[in-house]
């Protein structure tokens, strides 16, 4: 077993992701058969555990993004298994196979489940998008935005007073219950999809980049905002941004991606004090620091993250990395435990 | 000054939107001429048993005829618009004609919109195999010109009134099936939509509550232009005497009859011009009316051309 599955055997683990995978065929030639598949997620296994904030950081195209909503199933997994809030007694025998594998899966595992049992896990999962002005329904009220998760789920509510409340929640009042999207501000308008995103009560939040459309004087509110509300109604989040200043003030544990593979992870201090895979290194030396007199060595990379229609033979990372050595072009290095709390995959880590 | 806009806090904004139209539409002479020309025609059609008492309450339909000779009789007393051929009364005819208009063109625009929409939709919002099926059935209406299959439907359903509606609405449906789909297939990509799904939203929530009312205005913009066009087309049929029976009250069936009478005898060619330009100037209105307002209500609303 490898060492990571190993961690995810924990009472605390509320998402156990294993060995997901999705790709994208590409169609080619006259008759339009798949020619190619695009490798965005390819074998990732991680766990969040619940009340946590897992930042996944990662350059565009790396596959933060697909690995979010393939785990939300707005993408249907290639292959792999994701467990939501399933019981550890009944992981640890998936992990070590015994009790009837497939059909514990079928039961358990949220990339197989359809119909109204998919309908009832997504009143708890939620997701925030990235540009607000676009993930809201242009020809919708403010109150309607809110309230429509609990129209889809026939919660039974007081709607006008459930909307009243989430909007008191995110900072907003009652008086932009009969608003349209573009009379509220950018910032506003991201309190209104955080609003949606809490409308049925989840318990996991994707915020992705929920903070990168908005204007730099707001962003410190709406991380506060979220920080907040994960204390108040004990939220798990999984933050993806490629903006590292915001994983150092919000995430507990951080997993760095690259052309959909997991490069590192593993507790923030560690990964930000101790950096052990070259590409780790490499965005954390492009952070930029507001002083003019600092002198750092920066990382510059060369080129560009190669196609993941035709990722490198070894380690992803090698066409790029400062410090490739023959073994990372031939094979993949596996995910390794470097110390307690962090993981890479790399032959010569760093630290 | 408070500017409307901020002291509405707590009003509604769709009557905020209401009332931006309505003064959109005031503004805007040729509008108001399109408005204008529609009501009038039907207030014409709600009074039509007023302006013209039928002769057998049962069958108003039937414009009563004053004898059986061929040749038209100018207006009088007893006939304000003449006679045209066959003894029908004009002015009869053009009253209880704007009626039939309007259902032609309410019921054939209505029933090709439920088609469209249904089709459209279907088509754009699940894509693949459904998708390429219904659109080859409207390549192969778009294959032919709209009045020849039109014909060909009116002929092979006989001559009534059902069969012109149902002819006409066979012909404009494709129309509306193609622009909702092209209009879905942007909206569809949007992330409202996406945001909708991961919500839990069913396939009918997502179209009735997201993609439609985000793509469907264009659609109402044609439908309104279209009406003209579509009683012109009902006309046509009527005309070619393919339509209504004959003795219906109805413009085409009007200027059909009067075809051995647009020239009169060579000292007075205008001799009979009642037969033709007054139905024809009925038609022409009606069809000048729809087109107004069509412009008018995309003027209104296209958010893109509607806040200028």
């Amino acid at each position: 077993m490898s060492s990571i599955l190993k961690t995810l055997l924990d009472e605390n683990v509320l998402l156990d992701v294993r060995n997901l995978v999705k790709h994208f065929p590409v169609y080619g030639g006259v008759f339009r058969r798949v020619v190619a598949y695009v490798r965005a997620v390819d074998g990732v296994t991680f766990g969040i555990r619940a009340g946590e904030t897992l930042a996944v950081v990662g350059e565009s195209g790396s596959g933060k993004t697909t690995l979010a909503k393939t785990i939300l199933r707005v993408y249907e997994p290639t292959s792999g298994n994701i467990f939501f809030d399933v019981p550890l007694e009944i992981r640890r025998r998936m992990s070590e196979g015994w009790g009837l594998p497939e059909k514990l899966a079928e039961l358990y595992d949220l990339s197989k489940f359809d119909g109204n049992r998919l309908k009832s896990i997504r009143r708890r999962m939620q997701i925030v998008y990235q540009d607000p002005s676009s993930s809201l329904n242009p020809r919708m009220l403010v109150k309607d935005i809110i309230a429509e998760p609990v129209r889809i789920h026939k919660l039974k509510l007081d709607v006008d007073h459930h909307v009243r409340e989430l909007l008191t929640r995110v900072g907003m009042g009652e008086e932009h219950m009969y608003r349209y999207p573009h009379e509220l501000s950018g910032g506003q308008r991201q309190r209104v999809a955080i609003a949606r995103a809490l409308s049925t009560n989840p318990d996991f939040v994707v915020l992705d980049e929920p903070t990168s459309a908005v204007d730099v004087s707001v962003r410190v509110q709406i991380l506060n905002l979220l920080k907040e509300l994960q204390r108040q109604m004990r939220l798990t989040y999984m933050f993806i941004t490629h903006d590292l200043n915001v994983v150092d003030y919000i995430a507990n544990r951080v997993m760095i991606m690259y052309l959909g593979k997991m490069m590192e992870f593993g507790e923030r201090a560690l990964i930000f004090d101790k950096p052990s895979h070259p590409y780790t290194e490499a965005l954390l030396s492009a952070i930029p620091v507001a002083d003019p007199f600092t002198r750092r060595k920066r990382i510059i990379l060369k080129g560009e993250i190669p196609s993941p229609v035709k990722p490198p033979q070894g380690c992803p990372f090698s066409t790029r990395c400062p410090y490739v050595r023959e073994r990372c072009l031939k094979e993949p290095p596996p995910l390794t435990e470097l110390r307690n709390g962090q993981f890479t995959a790399c032959f010569y880590p760093l630290s | 000054m408070v500017m409307p806009y901020l002291s509405s806090r707590k009003f509604e904004p769709r009557l905020r939107e209401i009332r931006f139209t309505v003064k959109r539409l005031r503004s805007s002479p040729l509008s108001l001429a399109g408005i204008t020309i529609i009501a009038a025609f039907a207030i014409i059609a709600v009074l039509a048993p007023v302006l013209a008492p039928p002769a057998d309450p049962s069958r108003p339909f039937n414009i009563p005829r004053d004898g059986f000779s061929s040749e038209p009789r100018p207006p009088s007393r007893e006939h304000i618009f003449g006679t045209t051929e066959g003894q029908y009364d004009i002015y009869y005819g053009v009253i209880w004609g704007s009626r039939t208009a309007f259902v032609i063109g309410i019921v054939v625009v209505g029933a090709s919109l439920l088609l469209g929409i249904s089709a459209g939709s279907i088509s754009g919002y699940y894509g693949g195999r459904i998708d390429n099926i219904i659109m080859r059935i409207t390549d192969i209406v778009f294959a032919f010109p709209g009045l020849i299959l039109a014909v060909a439907f009116a002929v092979a359903l006989g001559r009534s009134m059902e069969s012109v509606m149902l002819a006409i609405t066979l012909v404009s449906w494709p129309t509306y099936a193609r622009i909702l789909r092209g209009d879905i297939l942007q909206v569809k990509q949007e992330t409202y939509v996406e945001a909708s799904k991961t919500l839990g939203g069913s396939d009918y929530w997502i179209i009735t509550r997201h993609i439609l009312p985000n793509a469907i205005y264009p659609l109402f913009i044609v439908a309104t232009l279209d009406i003209g066009s579509i009683v012109l087309l009902a006309a046509a049929l009527s005309f070619l005497g393919i339509g209504v029976p004959l003795g219906y009250a109805d413009w085409g069936q009007l200027i059909n009859l009067a075809r051995n009478w647009v020239v009169g005898p060579p000292h007075d060619p205008l001799k009979y011009w009642y037969t033709w330009a007054i139905p024809g100037a009925f038609i022409l209105l009606f069809v000048l009316g729809w087109n107004l307002l069509g412009d008018a209500f995309r003027d209104i609303l296209d958010p893109k051309i509607r806040r200028r």
